[in-house]
């Protein structure tokens, strides 16, 4: 469906929106409050909605949007709820600025651009919900600092994918650097920390077993033969 | 002073410890000779190994202690180790490293440094490290360890002259513990837990507990709970939490790290050029990439066992069908210079069929114990053996086992004996047990002559589907058993335990420590095992004479009456006439004497078949087959199980089980089978 809105009509829709969401009935001097315009621009603007099919306006009566016009309304109000978003929650302008140019953003950014963004946002929304990413308090800290944190774990906290792995999910020829074992394994923690697995050691898979497990590494100079239950257990970053 | 006191006071307590491939056992021979005395420590399975020699006017006194890793008590033989060290006198102990792997190997040297233990440094395998041209400073080395320390290299003995003066110079050596630095918030915990340890009354030194406690090493836990020191216990663990929400860190790791960092330091101080870890592993590597390769690994592990297999149990059967057949003949010729000699019948049997036939069993198994062990000690000493566990593992695991069973379960075809015997080198305790218990089940090469009597006469056309159907029940039971004993018998419960095993750089084994290996296996046979075995056969002798009117093994005897007596026990399982249960009895003492029993029983090969079938029907035929197959270990099996375990409890639950499990599976073949037929 091409509605062809030009930006100023998209905003004056995504102001209808808003206004309608604020208050039980929509009046043109409502709707020129939130546009910031006279009210001979709202009923000029009111009128090719009106012939677009979107709205329906009596004279002297409400704005009441026709079905059509709700959904092209709710869409961009999706759309800049998304671009201000990103822009306050993710970079962290300020509420003013991020309104301000989400208006400009997402008229001029072409579609794509704008579907991976809000794509981004809502990745971003959900890894910070779950917890299963850092990046947000991280970005924080790296605006805050300049620095990349070095990230401190919780036991059974989550670890950041791309850098830390279980030992077991190692490929063949792979290294890594321990950088930890886990607790609650009772005594092979210790065996294996006492066999030179301490963090820091770096460590190479050097043959998985014909039947796909165990696996055989080397540390410190000799070859240690593991199953991926234990090798699981190490926790390396990847070299 | 007396003569006594002076040879007293030279005598030296020395005790070699050392990692697993380390070459202790290569020094340990090299000192004392190989002539040890091979024993149990107290109360466990582990082999104890004692050995003596001269040197100048001293006597040393040599113990090698297990390969361990650590003093942390992990597994039993750490335990020992560090036991023997705290709570023996000793004068020196050797820990003897592998100096082309230092890093590892250091660790156990510092623990002990660590426990303020006499200790002198023997950096093995120095040829080696000569071939790389990396030098080691060991002057400079002494001084920071404050150990004296030595170079040898036993495969060429080298350096064991200097190692012996070591010894002699460090006897008497005052010494303290070596003290290592934690870093300032975990030597305020050390000194807390210090503080609540003082006054106690205990062979470790105090700096040494408090970090054992702060690492929560469970043994010593237990021993300074003992102690009444409860409190220090709870001191350390608050001490513990504290650091670690703290600063974060965890306080196992964090001390065994800082000790790694103590001789990495050392290392970079005393040696020149590190060989870098890709350099120094290359052959080894290349022999792994064949012998481990994805596709080749499994078929070169099948053929070296087949091969293995083959040799033994041709070969070795060659040289027992000798024996056999010279103790046969030996017998026999007793019988006949008896008789003309006029010795009582009795008297004669007693030394025919009772002395003689004893001292053969026990002698009959001895030609494949030895070639076997040939074979095994030189796969082992090369480095093969760790590789075939790392091959097998995944397939030994899904029953419950580990990698390192899966020998003795194919061994256990040829005979269960040497298959228990080679469980040995299973390190878990748990793991070995259950291994050697479900051994039994195998069906071993001496069942066969059974199985080939009773299939060669009620299953003419099938001969060769019936004794598969036997052979995969035995593996059958000994997979399921190995499952319920893991799931009912407390000591055996559990996951299967962690694999964290080295695999050793390959080495050119040595005939001297091949053959010494080999010659120790034969000898502890023929003494406990034997003892066992021959008893057994005089048992059943005694058993098949008496009363003495009666003719040998003939219905009124002994063991006629025995056999009348549970004769009914086996109509269910469709065999119930004296015979089948003396054939049993003495099947006791090797499998294959069933078939003898029932010649003798039945009045001769001749009309042993025509008895045969009045006898059995196939369906009872084949229930007996599976009793002969799952019925008690043999008197041999019995021994070596009850040599292995050390323990009568183990050897007598399983000697039951299999007997009940024999019996209900040749029951139920026979119910269902009369349902069916």
């Amino acid at each position: 469906m091409e509605y062809a809105l030009s930006e100023s009509l998209e905003d004056y829709l995504l102001g209808i929106f808003v206004v309608s969401k604020q208050n039980k009935v929509v009046r043109l001097k409502d709707i020129a409050k939130e546009r910031q315009v006279k009210l001979p621009s709202v009923v000029n603007a009111l009128k090719e909605l009106v012939e677009k099919g979107l709205i329906s306006h009596e004279r002297y009566s409400y704005v009441t949007f026709t079905d059509k016009g709700l959904n092209e309304a709710k869409r961009l109000y999706d759309r800049h709820k998304t671009v201000f978003k990103f822009l306050y929650e993710i970079l962290g302008v300020t509420e003013f600025i991020a309104e301000k140019d989400a208006h400009r953003m997402e008229h001029d950014l072409t579609a794509s651009t704008l579907d991976l963004l809000t794509k981004f946002t809502e990745f971003m929304e959900m890894s910070s919900k779950i917890g299963e990413s850092r990046f947000p308090e991280q970005f924080k800290y790296f605006m805050e600092t300049g620095k990349f944190p070095e990230i401190k774990y919780e036991e059974g906290g989550v670890m950041e994918k791309t850098k830390e792995k279980p030992l077991s999910e190692l490929k063949r020829g792979e290294s890594g650097k321990i950088v930890r074992i886990k607790k609650g394994i009772g005594a092979l923690k210790g065996k294996l920390l006492t066999m030179g697995a301490v963090p820091g050691t770096v460590v190479k898979v050097k043959k998985v077993a014909p039947l796909g497990d165990p696996i055989d590494i080397l540390i410190l100079g000799y070859h240690l033969s593991l199953r991926k239950e234990e090798a699981e257990k190490i926790i390396v970053q990847e070299i | 002073m007396t003569n006594a006191l002076i040879t007293k006071g030279k005598t030296i307590n020395v005790a070699l410890a050392g990692n697993p491939n380390a070459g202790k056992s290569t020094i340990f021979n090299a000192l004392t000779g190989g002539r040890a005395h091979v024993g149990n420590w107290p109360g466990v399975t582990v082999e104890k190994k004692e050995g003596r020699f001269k040197y100048k006017e001293y006597e040393f006194l040599v113990t090698d202690l297990p390969g361990t890793y650590s003093l942390t008590a992990y597994s039993i033989d750490e335990r020992i180790a560090r036991d023997y060290v705290t709570k023996e006198k000793l004068d020196v102990v050797v820990s003897v490293t592998d100096s082309t792997n230092l890093e590892r190997n250091l660790y156990l040297l510092v623990s002990f440094l660590e426990l303020g233990v006499n200790s002198v440094l023997d950096l093995n395998m120095a040829d080696i490290l000569e071939q790389r041209k990396v030098r080691v400073n060991t002057k400079k080395m002494e001084e920071l360890l404050g150990t004296p320390v030595v170079m040898t290299s036993a495969t060429k003995k080298a350096g064991l002259n200097e190692l012996k003066e070591m010894i002699i110079r460090s006897k008497d050596r005052k010494i303290q513990p070596l003290r290592i630095d934690y870093g300032k918030e975990i030597e305020e915990a050390i000194k807390k837990v210090k503080e609540s340890l003082s006054s106690i009354n205990s062979p470790y030194p105090v700096r040494f507990l408090s970090i054992k406690l702060l690492e929560g090493d469970i043994e010593i836990i237990k021993e300074v709970r003992g102690l009444g020191y409860e409190r220090s216990v709870e001191v350390a663990m608050h001490e513990g939490s504290r650091l670690e929400i703290g600063f974060g860190y965890d306080l196992e790791t964090e001390i065994i790290e800082r000790r790694y960092g103590f001789i990495e330091s050392i290392i970079r101080q005393c040696v020149r050029r590190v060989p870098t870890i890709e350099e120094k592993l290359t052959v080894s590597d290349k022999i792994d990439g064949i012998v481990t390769n994805k596709w080749l690994g499994i078929p070169i592990f099948a053929f070296l066992l087949w091969t293995t297999f083959q040799l033994t149990f041709t070969v070795g059967g060659i040289f027992a069908d000798f024996i056999d057949t010279f103790f046969g003949w030996l017998a026999e010729s007793s019988a006949i210079w008896f008789a003309s000699i006029g010795v009582p019948g009795w008297l004669s049997s007693l030394v025919g069929d009772g002395i003689i036939s004893g001292v053969g069993a026990v002698f009959v198994f001895l030609p494949t114990i030895l070639i076997l062990f040939a074979f095994l000690s030189f796969l082992e000493d090369v480095g093969y053996m760790s590789r075939a566990a790392f091959v097998m593992d995944k397939a030994m695991h899904a029953i419950g086992l580990p990698g390192k069973s899966f020998i003795p379960m194919i061994l256990g075809f040829g005979c269960n004996v040497p298959a228990i015997m080679s469980a040995r080198t299973i390190s878990s305790e748990k793991d070995r047990l259950l291994t050697i218990l479900i051994n039994p089940f195998i069906s071993c090469s001496a069942r066969l002559p059974v199985y080939v009597m009773f299939t060669g006469i009620f299953f003419k056309s099938n001969q060769g589907v019936v004794l598969f159907t036997l052979y995969m029940l035995g593996i059958a039971v000994a997979v399921l058993s190995a499952k319920l004993f893991k799931s009912t018998i407390p000591k055996l419960k559990g996951p299967v335990s962690p694999l964290v095993m080295e695999l050793p750089p390959y080495r050119i084994p040595t005939l001297k420590g091949v053959s010494i290996h080999t010659w120790e296996r034969g000898r502890e046979f023929l003494k406990k095992a034997g003892t066992i075995i021959f008893a057994g056969v005089i048992l059943i002798w005694l058993l098949a004479t008496f009363p003495m009117s009666s003719e040998y093994a003939s219905e009124t005897t002994l063991i006629g009456l025995i056999g009348k007596f549970f004769a009914p026990l086996f109509r269910p399982a469709g065999f119930p006439f004296w015979q089948a249960a003396v054939a049993l009895l003495f099947g006791i003492i090797a499998k294959e004497i069933v078939v003898g029993t029932f010649g003798t029983l039945f009045g001769g090969e001749g009309a042993l078949s025509a008895s045969l079938l009045k006898y059995f029907t196939p369906l009872s035929a084949y229930s007996f087959m599976v009793m002969s197959l799952l019925y008690i270990p043999c008197i041999a099996a019995i021994g070596v199980i009850y040599r292995e375990t050390n323990s009568w409890k183990w050897t007598t639950f399983i000697t039951a089980y299999s007997l009940v499990i024999g019996w209900v599976m040749a029951t139920v073949v026979y119910q269902v089978g009369s349902l069916l037929i």
